[in-house]
């Protein structure tokens, strides 16, 4: 993924269990159907400059879905957020 | 607001920690944190040459998670890009010790694991989809050290080449609600 880092989400968790992310451009919900978590995930690079990346991820089941800007991905691997090949 | 995330060197007994976080890791023949050319590490004439350990720790600074982080993990890009000879090895540890120089009668190299010394792994085994933990957590709070140490050690051996390496590319990674 090499989009620019988005703005980050806040992550709530509301009455009926249902867990929100929400910023100034979107908004994500993941119901918990099954084994759900709703995260940002992120990564440091300390020895190059100490860049960092984040995505929110939303994970059902093993099943992640990363957004990053206008970036989504659907996927069950662990996925590099500085744009390297998966 | 995104938690304040620190990658933090540790020397001397004292556990004397360096913000590491957008710098440079100079393995070496001294147990500092100092970037420079002092005490290089020696091209051996015969077996091999560690560095001195380099024990990393994350922190979390001055601003918190709103929940907590999970999750802590490194790894390398899969390929070791510094040349023939020169090998890096790594473990994961929950007691601090004062970083010294491994045995060279081991290869490889064995470092303190909580009080008994035990085989390190080489770090470009662990990769984006096979990272090594330093600790599941959860974390919270502020200005806290958290998870495991990440001992690293560099190994020379006798058919290095003299000079300088390029940077290698290591990452950091964890979860924050």
């Amino acid at each position: 993924m090499t989009k620019s880092e988005h703005t980050d989400f806040v992550i709530t968790t509301d009455e009926n269990g249902i867990q929100h992310a929400v910023n100034e451009q979107l908004q994500v919900s993941v119901l918990p159907d099954a084994k759900a978590r709703l995260f940002h995930r992120r990564e440091i690079r300390p020895f190059a400059g100490g860049q960092k990346r984040s995505a929110l991820v939303a994970e059902l089941d093993g099943v992640r879905v990363f957004i990053q800007g206008s970036h989504i991905v659907v996927t069950k691997r662990n996925l590099p957020l500085f744009g390297e090949k998966v | 607001m995104a938690a304040t995330v620190l990658i933090r060197e540790k020397n001397g007994s004292g556990e004397t920690a360096t913000d590491k976080t957008s710098g440079t890791v100079r393995f070496k023949n001294a147990d500092n944190a100092t970037v420079d050319a002092n005490d290089p590490l020696v091209i051996p004439s015969s077996g091999q040459e560690y560095s001195f350990e380099k024990w990393l720790q994350m922190q979390i600074g001055g601003t918190g998670p709103d929940t907590n982080i999970t999750n802590l993990e490194f790894y390398m890009d899969g390929s070791n890009d510094y040349g023939t000879g020169v090998e890096l090895w790594c473990r994961a540890v929950a007691a601090f010790e004062t970083p010294g120089i491994p045995s060279e009668s081991n290869d490889p190299p064995e470092v303190p694991v909580n009080g008994t010394p035990a085989a390190a792994t080489d770090a470009f085994t662990y990769n984006l989809s096979g990272a090594l933990s330093l600790g599941a957590g959860p974390y919270s709070g502020t200005n806290t050290d958290i998870g495991d140490y990440l001992i690293l050690v560099m190994e020379v051996e006798t058919s290095a080449s003299q000079g300088s390496l390029s940077a290698e590319t290591a990452t950091f990674r964890y979860d924050e609600i």
